[in-house]
């Protein structure tokens, strides 16, 4: 790429957000993927709002049938497509190219693309909120999915998915090509930092994956309006076979939006236990493991389906090998804080706190892969209950630290330590107080997706709903944050982290449209922690001298 | 025994002994004897899960206490790794799986081979009700292989063979104590799952496919069955009522009902 590449218009004539519009500059990209994905993220909390204040008591009667089951698909298409795979997109679009050396990412107006249509695919999602909400749940099981025709809120999901989908393609492919051939010159295979080892193995997992969606609501499509059958009994269709489709798209989609929060916290903890990570490769190569595994355990979601049992076990076993690969970058994520010398910082703080809540949603996560104990647990609040441990502990944890860890790398500012712990506290507490009860209640035998459920449940479920409100208030002050943040103006040191990393030590914060003023030469390991630079050691020898 | 061993020792049994007191919160009280082999398993995993998450946090609380920096600009120790340890922590979980993996399997195994004489019910699901039908098999053969069974239930020419109880019920229905029962699950139009949570298992009602599931129940008692996967508005209100009685009461009520076709 030349010296003088810009991906912006200053001298245009035209006015200046349309340069946020048309940009094809990969920060700014990412920066509106994380705008959006922080709004969707409060639309999607307003849905868990409505849920929590229907279930808060077993006579509760704020919204009707319809409307809950609405609200049910909808919180949970808008938490995994409209904010966590947006905001990965956009964390991976602004830091991965600084982190590898490079100016942008390979292909900017596919980069661009992608975004035009996430947006389109977010605002038919949205319209369905006016229109009718889809009724079949985030999975929309058929034949729920393909009975009623008329249903305009099936087909939108439909349309916005299969945007979002594309989108995501685009955007995987996009890293991969651009971590292959756009590293800085050194940065070779296993100098790369393990986010940017997660943003191509997430990469990836797009790629294969969405495809899988594409295919299987296209059928879906066709079956409601074109006289097609695939899924619907009554002609012939096997609606076992959507579940096959679905969960072969839909457990890789799980690691899509697990991996890059690996990703997060093996940046995270080197830098504040500031001492490298432990077991580089072993951390690159389970992330491989993990991914490719990933594909080959979507019917242990299966396992009451009817589907013939004999063939459940293999799944059972492959489900329970991906926890061992899991395991040990949990158990290398610790070893990494041993013998470190560790900052408390905020970043730190909520990576210890996704080390706590993601050991939870792994444990939940094991005892479901035993096809015995799913067959009591599978559609209960237990799964409910173990799901958000993993995606609210796990990825929206791992987002939270990023946001602290990379705020002053996209603005020149520091979010506030003394707000920013309070946002932890709270977020972490009422995260807690929701989804740990979830379990018994799953256990003790409340299924999921009820609008009502028997007395015994009652005070479970009325502190499920006051953990609840306590989360959703806690990211306010996130929101306060920022705005106290932003209007202060204060601008913080280049490397407040004592960060290691490329984004950090050879880019300014902002860094310029072309990220580099010199594409840096990269000489050593990641983390490089602990081992004293010539020049540091004769500068330390002179101060002490 | 050592007194350190003892120290440490006798906590940890009181805590995996104090587990079942706990029983009512955590799982559903078994009712039959299928279903306590699921809560024992539960209970064991949960105690390694308690273990495990210890571990976690101990590691965590004491990194925090003596690793913390004091100054500003420290740095930790140039450690890379451990190939020892890391193999010490992918082996030690991998051989926890294998053995729960096989506990699993054994429990699957046992649903596979149901007894050949069992009191068949048929549950079909529909938006929003179920249709409970009783079969009785006298012939052994027709319990005996799996295919088998799933012919015979999803074949109405066959079933014929069967020496049927016909009974319907949408709200309401009951079944005998110390009996084994098959339950045959299907459904009418869109996915139900059946579930009593007593009996610990559940099995999906998929319309034009009849799974299977069977238990002993041990208990008597009143139960709900509920719907366990979305099928609709009203899902959430998709129950019936199960009275798990006494054989011969069993036998008087079934006889009180109508005799259908």
């Amino acid at each position: 790429m030349s010296e003088t590449h810009t991906t912006d218009h200053p001298h245009s004539s035209y006015p200046a957000w349309t340069n946020w519009l048309f940009t094809t500059d990969a920060k700014k990209i990412g920066f509106v993927y994380m705008i959006m994905a922080f709004v969707y993220f409060f639309v999607g909390g307003a849905c868990a709002g409505a849920i929590r204040i229907q279930l808060a008591t077993p006579t509760m009667n704020f919204v009707d049938g319809v409307t809950y089951n609405g609200l049910v698909s909808m919180h949970g298409t808008v938490m995994i497509f409209l904010w966590v795979m947006p905001f990965i997109a956009g964390i991976i679009n602004f830091v991965m190219p600084l982190q590898i050396g490079a100016r942008d990412m390979a292909f900017p107006r596919l980069n661009a693309m992608g975004l035009w249509l996430f947006n389109a695919g977010a605002l038919v999602l949205m319209a369905t909120f006016f229109l009718g909400m889809p009724q079949a749940g985030w999975t929309s099981y058929a034949p729920l999915s393909i009975l009623d025709k008329k249903e305009i809120g099936m087909d939108l999901w439909i349309l916005g998915i299969q945007l979002l989908g594309i989108s995501s393609i685009m955007s995987g492919l996009n890293f991969i090509v651009t971590i292959i051939k756009l590293r800085a010159p050194g940065m070779t295979i296993f100098r790369m930092p393990l986010f940017v080892w997660s943003s191509l193995v997430v990469g990836w997992l797009m790629i294969l994956a969405m495809p899988a969606i594409a295919v299987t609501l296209t059928e879906v499509l066709l079956e409601r309006h074109f006289g097609f059958t695939f899924f619907g009994p009554a002609h012939g269709g096997d609606p076992i076979l959507y579940q096959h489709l679905f969960w072969f798209f839909g457990h890789p989609e799980v690691y899509i939006l697990i991996m890059p929060a690996f990703g997060i916290i093996s940046e995270v903890i080197p830098v504040f236990s500031r001492k490298p990570i432990f077991g580089y490769k072993l951390m690159a190569w389970s992330m491989i493991l993990i991914a490719f595994l990933s594909f080959l355990l979507w019917a242990h979601h299966m396992f009451a389906s009817g589907m013939d049992p004999r063939l459940t076990l293999p799944f059972m076993i492959l489900t329970m090998i991906i926890g061992v690969p899991t395991g040990v970058k949990m158990f290398n994520w610790l070893a990494t804080m041993w013998k470190g010398k560790i900052y408390l910082q905020t970043p730190m703080i909520f990576a210890l706190g996704f080390l706590i809540t993601f050991a939870i949603g792994g444990f939940g996560g094991i005892i479901l892969a035993s096809i015995p104990i799913d067959l009591h647990i599978t559609n209960t609040y237990f799964v409910v209950g173990h799901m958000h441990y993993v995606l609210f502990g796990g990825s929206v944890m791992a987002i939270f630290a990023a946001v602290y860890f990379w705020f002053p790398k996209m603005t020149g500012y520091r979010l506030d330590e003394k707000l920013g712990i309070w946002h932890f506290v709270f977020t972490f507490l009422g995260s807690n107080i929701t989804f740990l009860p979830m379990h018994w209640l799953g256990m003790l035998g409340m299924p999921r997706r009820v609008l009502t459920y028997s007395a015994i449940y009652a005070s479970d479920n009325l502190m499920a709903t006051i953990g609840g409100f306590i989360m959703g208030l806690a990211q306010l002050i996130l929101v306060w944050n920022w705005w106290i943040t932003l209007k202060k103006k204060e601008k913080c040191v280049e490397n407040p982290w004592n960060s290691k990393g490329l984004e950090w030590t050879h880019a300014s914060s902002p860094p310029r449209p072309d990220n580099f003023e010199e594409i840096p030469t990269v000489t050593t390991d990641p983390y490089d922690y602990g081992v004293p630079a010539p020049a540091k050691a004769a500068k330390e020898a002179k101060a002490h001298g | 025994m050592k007194p350190s061993t003892l120290k440490w020792g006798l906590p940890i049994l009181f805590a995996f002994g104090a587990l079942p007191a706990f029983a009512d919160a955590f799982i559903a009280q078994p009712a039959s004897d299928y279903g306590l082999k699921i809560a024992g398993l539960s209970y064991v995993m949960m105690a390694l899960c308690i273990l495990f998450f210890i571990l976690v946090v101990g590691v965590i609380a004491y990194s925090l206490w003596k690793f913390r920096a004091k100054g500003p600009n420290e740095e930790g120790v140039a450690i890379h790794g451990h190939t020892g340890l890391e193999i010490v922590w992918t082996v030690v979980p991998a051989l926890i799986m294998i053995g729960l993996g096989v506990i699993s399997t054994v429990l699957v195994i046992d649903q596979l081979n149901p007894p050949k004489k069992t009191l068949l019910v048929k549950v079909t699901g529909y938006q929003f009700g179920w249709d409970f039908e009783y079969y009785e098999s006298d012939a052994a053969a027709t319990g005996a292989e799996f295919e088998t069974i799933r012919n015979i239930c999803g074949n109405p020419a066959v079933m014929v063979k069967i020496k049927s109880l016909h009974v319907k019920s949408t709200d309401q229905f009951t079944i005998p104590k110390d009996t084994d029962i098959r339950f045959l699950t299907t459904a009418k139009d869109v996915i139900h799952s059946f579930w009593i949570p007593e009996f610990l298992i559940k099995r999906d009602m998929v319309p034009g496919l009849v799974a299977d599931f069977w238990v002993h129940p041990i208990r008597a008692g009143e139960f709900t069955a509920k719907c366990a996967a979305l099928c609709g508005a009203s899902h959430g209100l998709m129950t019936a009522k199960v009275s798990v009685v006494e054989p011969e009461q069993f036998k008087t009520w079934l006889a009180s009902q109508p005799v259908a076709n």
